[in-house]
């Protein structure tokens, strides 16, 4: 039987929620959902340790291989809004506001963010996100409910991947921005490796990364 | 560049998230300043249950007698509020601690982990499963049979929980760990005699000082790894105020540097679990053996 394929990108969108570390489901174990076969993080040169750092920031994804392409989904997030604010900051929930929510005011940095974007390259085996510094990427296709959605919606601006959110935070200011540092930061290089190949690669940071974040925000 | 951003699906309903996301952040942050400055205490809809320490304890009858291990885990319990996107009412849990090491000589080192096959967050879990519920005292709820039921209380959603951590917190007495699940929610699976084992998972080292030589070790049957007369006597657990047992990479030194390198203690392992031929063991990681490794 075939499942409609906007129900079943739905589907994996939630399905990291029951995954990984503190799943909303527990006992979820099988190697595959649908016709999606569940991608191992452990095989995606994700050390022990970084998967510590991100149960810290409170960020999880996970990955499968649906139909011979690629597919992430992030998990949005978990916050408690009733609890006095000294137990709040204790909560799982701080983590996501604090590492995740700040992305979607349009900083960048959040941890979050970077995260999403690493694992991002360690799926699709791409030394950098955009596209036309490291075009060797498969086709990956990104989604996120909530907060994912955002990280989603993030990695697909500045990759130029298809990212498809459900009830999805604000990304576009944030990937703007990634797209700003990440070109001071090739700027940076021309000062050590060159003029002419870095003027080169600060040309395609910000023609592929600026545009669109501009149209996304355009949208709004 | 053309970005491949499918409009219909990604981008409608921008405006709402953002203004609904954007509200909620001035409450959180008004709430904040509103109780951190002014000292006003804030109705608390979400659970913070205080920490609680049990011992977790595995005998081994041998020939040369019963040898046993233990480690002390901590458990620290958090119930998301009301209006918790999008899990309200969640449980979290978090624990502290290392797995449980059972010496058995010169037949090898048995490690019993934080994890089963089933739950990745068992041993948050274990103590509260064993956990009984007091009996209640029969009155008008008691229907036809004797059974004794329970209204939920409409007040709060949580009262459930809080007696059963009450149950917890003043739990005494040695409890034995049940062999498999008992639970509706974990019948066996097609073909499967039993449920899920409810035991950790259990492994050794054919060589100490190398990780890719870790072994699955099959608790009903011990002699198969460690020799004839070897077998699981029992697993218990035991609620304690002992500190927290720490300190096992002094028995496997590589265990941190393994998992600041890499995510499994055999490398590469498949990259889809359904190619994986024994993913307990392939999936390993540091992190099952303790959680302070990277403190």
């Amino acid at each position: 039987m075939t499942m409609n394929a906007t129900v079943f990108r739905a589907i994996l969108a939630m399905d990291s929620y029951n995954r990984g570390y503190a799943p909303s489901i527990n006992g979820v174990t099988g190697t595959s959902i649908g016709l999606a076969n569940v991608v191992s993080n452990q095989a995606l040169n994700i050390s022990d340790a970084q998967y510590q750092i991100w149960q810290s920031a409170g960020f999880y994804a996970s990955a499968y291989v649906w139909n011979g392409q690629n597919v992430i989904s992030y998990r949005g997030t978990n916050p408690d809004f009733s609890g006095s604010v000294t137990q709040f900051y204790n909560s799982p929930g701080f983590a996501d506001v604090f590492h995740g929510w700040s992305l979607g005011a349009g900083f960048a940095g959040a941890d979050q963010g970077q995260l999403a974007l690493a694992f991002y390259q360690a799926v699709a085996g791409v030394s950098s996100p955009y596209y036309l510094i490291d075009n060797s990427a498969a086709s990956t296709m990104l989604l996120g409910h909530s907060l994912g959605g955002g990280l989603a919606g993030f990695v697909g601006a500045l990759s130029g991947e298809v990212a498809y959110g459900y009830d999805h935070m604000p990304f576009g200011m944030a990937a703007y921005a990634q797209a700003i540092s990440d070109s001071a930061i090739a700027a940076t290089a021309v000062i050590t490796s060159g003029f002419a190949t870095a003027l080169v690669t600060v040309k395609n940071v910000l023609k592929e990364a600026c545009k669109p974040a501009l149209q996304i925000q355009s949208t709004c | 560049v053309f970005v491949h951003i499918r409009r219909n699906q990604f981008i409608k309903g921008e405006l709402g998230m953002t203004s609904r996301r954007a509200m909620l952040g001035v409450a959180l942050v008004g709430a904040a300043f509103t109780a951190a400055g002014c000292g006003v205490v804030v109705k608390d809809g979400s659970k913070h249950y205080p920490d609680y320490r049990y011992r977790l304890s595995v005998e081994v009858d041998t020939p040369e007698g019963v040898k046993r291990g233990s480690s002390v885990i901590e458990v620290s319990t958090y119930v998301s509020g009301k209006y918790t996107i999008p899990d309200p009412g969640k449980l979290f849990t978090k624990v502290r601690g290392d797995a449980v090491t059972v010496d058995l000589g010169t037949r090898g080192v048995m490690f019993a982990l934080l994890r089963s096959e089933y739950s990745v967050d068992w041993a948050a879990g274990v103590l509260s499963s064993v956990t009984p519920d007091p009996v209640l005292d029969p009155g008008p709820d008691q229907d036809k049979t004797g059974n004794v039921q329970l209204a939920p209380d409409k007040d709060d959603r949580y009262s459930g929980l809080d007696m059963h951590m009450k149950n917890i917190l003043k739990s005494k007495g040695v409890y034995d760990v049940p062999r498999y699940y008992n639970t509706i929610l974990s019948r066996p699976k097609p073909g499967d005699a039993h449920p899920p084992s409810y035991y950790p998972i259990m492994v050794t080292f054919k060589d100490m000082s190398d990780p890719k030589s870790v072994t699955k070790v099959d608790p009903d049957a011990l002699s198969a790894t460690f020799g004839k007369g070897v077998s699981l006597k029992r697993i218990t657990v035991e609620r304690t105020q002992d500190p927290v047992t720490t300190g096992i990479q002094r028995r496997l030194g590589w265990l941190e540097q393994v998992g600041r390198s890499r995510s499994t203690l055999i490398p590469n392992p498949p990259r889809l679990l359904k190619d994986a031929k024994d993913p307990i063991i392939q999936y390993l990681s540091p992190s099952n053996f303790s959680t302070e490794l990277y403190k």
